[in-house]
């Protein structure tokens, strides 16, 4: 015997409660496609939304390393990188005073210290500007890394 | 006490014609979900349905190249902010996007299908 069959054979012999049967599997599905249309509303919801989240932070993020500066992945900020290398490139074009430049410290006062000799002198210089070179080579190829992440 | 006797039996034997019923309905609307896509390969069966207002599930068998049977069973937990999937030998996952509208496409074709055929018929 088949469903419509059975159905019919209970309904004719007036047995209690299989409209109510009906009624409550119809009532049954309904409720479940509605609370799966709703939440799945909310899952393309919170898709949305995280993909918003994330467009805004990476807009934010480029506009302020553009705009206002931010230190990039090195911890320098742009400024002061510029500033680092104008002062060595100062540095290395000033003429030699001795205790003359009292910015000039560390390693790098050292180095003048050890320049009294002129034979040293022009040897010294050769160094400092590979020094600036290399340090101008890092940097381009540290923007070179990013530009390129960026793009990707 | 004899008419009470009788009158239990009877009861009873209306509640396992009841319960019998909604397992055909089931059952029935399983056959009507199983047709919603792609025909079934000859030696398969699918089945898709709700079991109940939170759970809806997909069954299919079918023969593999060596002519062996294959089964998979997926049940799918709806709940307020996800959908849970649960397959054998499988961890619960969440569905993804794409997955849950697939679901949700094929749900609203079986109540379309289910209440033309069934229940606005009966």
């Amino acid at each position: 015997m088949n469903l419509f069959e059975q159905l019919a054979e209970s309904i004719e012999a007036g047995e209690a409660g299989i409209k109510h049967l009906l009624v409550q599997r119809d009532t049954e599905t309904t409720a479940a496609v509605t609370g799966l249309e709703g939440t799945v509303d909310h899952i393309e919801q919170v898709a949305v939304m995280t993909a918003k989240t994330a467009l805004n932070a990476q807009a934010i993020s480029l506009e302020m390393v553009e705009n206002t500066g931010q230190h990039d992945d090195l911890g320098m900020h742009p400024e002061r990188r510029e500033a680092e290398i104008d002062d060595l490139n100062r540095s290395f074009n000033a003429p030699f005073a001795p205790g003359g430049d009292s910015r000039i410290s560390g390693s790098e006062s050292l180095v003048r210290q050890e320049t009294v000799a002129p034979a040293q002198s022009d040897e010294l210089a050769a160094k400092k500007l590979s020094v600036a070179e290399s340090l101008r080579t890092v940097y381009a190829i540290h923007e070179q890394t990013e530009s390129s992440n960026e793009q990707r | 006490m004899i008419k009470k006797l009788f009158g239990n039996l009877s009861a009873q034997k209306q509640e396992q014609r009841r319960a019998e019923l909604y397992r055909n309905l089931i059952r029935h609307e399983a056959k009507i979900g199983g047709e919603l896509f792609d025909p079934v390969p000859k030696g398969g069966r699918r089945e898709f349905f709700c079991l109940d207002r939170h759970t809806w599930i997909w069954h299919e068998e079918w023969l593999d190249k060596t002519g062996q049977r294959q089964v998979k069973s997926t049940r799918y937990d709806v709940r307020p902010n996800s959908i849970l999937k649960a397959q054998a030998g499988q961890p619960y996952q969440a569905v993804t996007l794409d997955e849950a509208r697939n679901l949700r496409l094929a749900a609203r074709l079986y109540k379309q299908r289910i209440d033309a055929e069934i229940y606005h018929t009966a």
